[in-house]
């Protein structure tokens, strides 16, 4: 049992690969069905889940609001596949959805731009020059996003467990090297990770729920959970009321699974 | 028959995977070796070639026509020590030693800083961890200007290698197999065209050298 991320550019062979991989290793496969999950979740056509996955986020690098709802709800659909401990996933942003969770695979997946022009020329029938512009505008907007909502530099390899250039292998070929690499112990879904990965589940059904939340949205609130225990972290303001921290306990216990909340938030006064 | 080159930055691992593979695939394992056959070649002592072949030259990037001879020399005799058979060479720069040569398997470790820094202060006990970073981050700085000034490339380009593994879950070992997968598929077998090649490549390098001498 294993959970695989594909972080790739466009065209460069992550859908074989992940298709390959799911043969091999009898594992389901999600891709950008994840946005469809997400939009039913929060009751948003599809398109603007998948426009505010790949567009810039605002000016100066700010994350909007809007953007951090809508990557919380795609991390909890794509955490909710996860949840039986196989998958292998090759939808947008790849394993940093997934970066707080111990045990993923998390690949990328490289190939020169003659192999990205030429397989967008097929699949599209465009020219080389508009071909090649396309790839080059996809990147750069991916990039973009990456930097702006995580804060990385998506073609640092630092930021995978491991980086196969399919210019030097076919997709089978490194399809077979992934498959080695997905059963060494390291990578392997154990009773302790299973625990972690439902932990983490809760946990993003926390911080989901907190940011559709009118009354918390807007507070930049996080959530960690351990074995049922979440624990709120981030700013509130201190009304007379207390009604904040009732409401943020409220939320996170409507969640199924939490068990107990602890707020570990810094209070402020709104009215200094 | 494979060839395998493996890059890594200094303690990120590359001689404990260059051991691994070697005991698993039972090929043999090549370092310094190589230079030392290439100083000979030239007539230096390994300390001045270590010196001209490591080190970055001078402030604004120029290669003297020593350094290009001694860089030649390194390449003739990997180019040598290829033609007879299997190979893992963790010496510096195979990548670019034996770029465009087919079926080499060209292979990057990289390791997180904290894991670096562990692996040093193991061997030296005198320094703190701080100044054991500073020391890992001007060898990678050092060893990225010469790549840069040498090849004209980026260091940490993954582009430049078939396959990059990361030692901060990998362990030796798993990084071992997953190698010895990798050279095991058909890309990577040399075959009687790619020896060919191997061999065409060997000669061309040991004539340019002989020429460098004689000139």
């Amino acid at each position: 049992m294993c959970i695989i991320t594909i972080q790739r550019g466009t065209k460069s062979g992550g859908e074989a690969m992940a298709e390959c991989l799911g043969e091999k290793l009898g594992y389901p496969l999600l891709g950008r069905e994840v946005l469809q999950e997400a939009a039913a979740q929060l009751g948003v056509p599809e398109e603007d889940v998948g426009d505010r996955m790949e567009e810039r986020p605002g000016r100066f690098g700010r994350k909007p609001l809007i953007t951090k709802l809508y990557v919380a709800a795609v991390r909890a659909a794509l955490v909710e596949q996860a949840r039986s401990g196989n998958l292998v996933y090759h939808g947008l942003a790849g394993g940093l959805l997934l970066r707080r969770l111990p045990g993923v695979l998390r690949v990328r997946l490289i190939a020169p731009v003659e192999f990205r022009v030429r397989s967008l020329m097929g699949s599209h029938g465009m020219d080389e020059a508009s071909a090649e512009a396309y790839i080059r505008e996809v990147d750069e907007a991916r990039a973009v996003w990456i930097k702006s909502v995580y804060g990385q530099d998506n073609t640092d390899s630092n930021l995978y467990d491991m980086v196969l250039n399919l210019e030097g292998f076919s997709v089978p070929e490194a399809c077979e090297v992934v498959v080695a690499a997905a059963s060494r112990p390291e990578f392997e879904m154990t009773p302790a990770r299973m625990r972690l990965l439902n932990d983490f589940d809760l946990e993003c059904q926390v911080r989901l729920a907190l940011f559709e939340d009118l009354g918390t949205q807007t507070l930049d609130l996080d959530a960690t959970v351990a074995d049922g225990l979440a624990t709120v972290t981030g700013e509130a303001p201190l009304l007379s009321t207390g009604d904040v921290g009732k409401r943020i306990i409220e939320i996170a216990t409507s969640v199924p699974g939490i068990k107990e909340v602890r707020l570990a938030l810094e209070w402020f006064d709104p009215y200094p | 028959m494979a060839i395998i080159t493996i890059s890594r930055g200094s303690l990120s691992g590359g001689r404990a995977l260059a051991d691994c593979l070697s005991s698993r695939l039972g090929y043999p394992s090549v370092g310094r070796e190589v230079l030392q056959e290439a100083a000979e070649a030239v007539g230096a002592s390994e300390e001045v070639f270590r010196g001209k072949f490591e080190t970055t030259p001078g402030l604004w990037g120029r290669l003297t026509h020593a350094r290009e001879r001694y860089v030649l020399a390194v390449k003739t005799s990997l180019a040598e020590w290829c033609t007879r058979g299997d190979l893992i060479y963790h010496g510096l720069s195979g990548h670019q030693l034996l770029k465009g040569i087919p079926g080499v398997l060209k292979v990057r470790l990289i390791a997180p800083m904290e894991m670096r820094v562990q692996a040093l202060l193991e061997t030296q006990h005198q320094l703190t961890a701080s100044q054991a970073e500073a020391f890992i981050k001007d060898v990678d700085q050092d060893r990225a200007r010469w790549v840069k000034v040498m090849y004209g490339v980026d260091v940490t380009d993954p582009s430049m290698h078939d396959l990059t593994i990361n030692l901060r879950t990998h362990t030796i070992e798993s990084a071992c197999e997953t190698v010895a997968t990798a050279v095991a598929q058909p890309q990577f077998q040399i075959t009687d065209e790619v020896e060919a090649e191997l061999f065409a490549f060997a000669a061309e390098c040991r004539d340019r050298l002989g020429r460098e001498k004689g000139g």
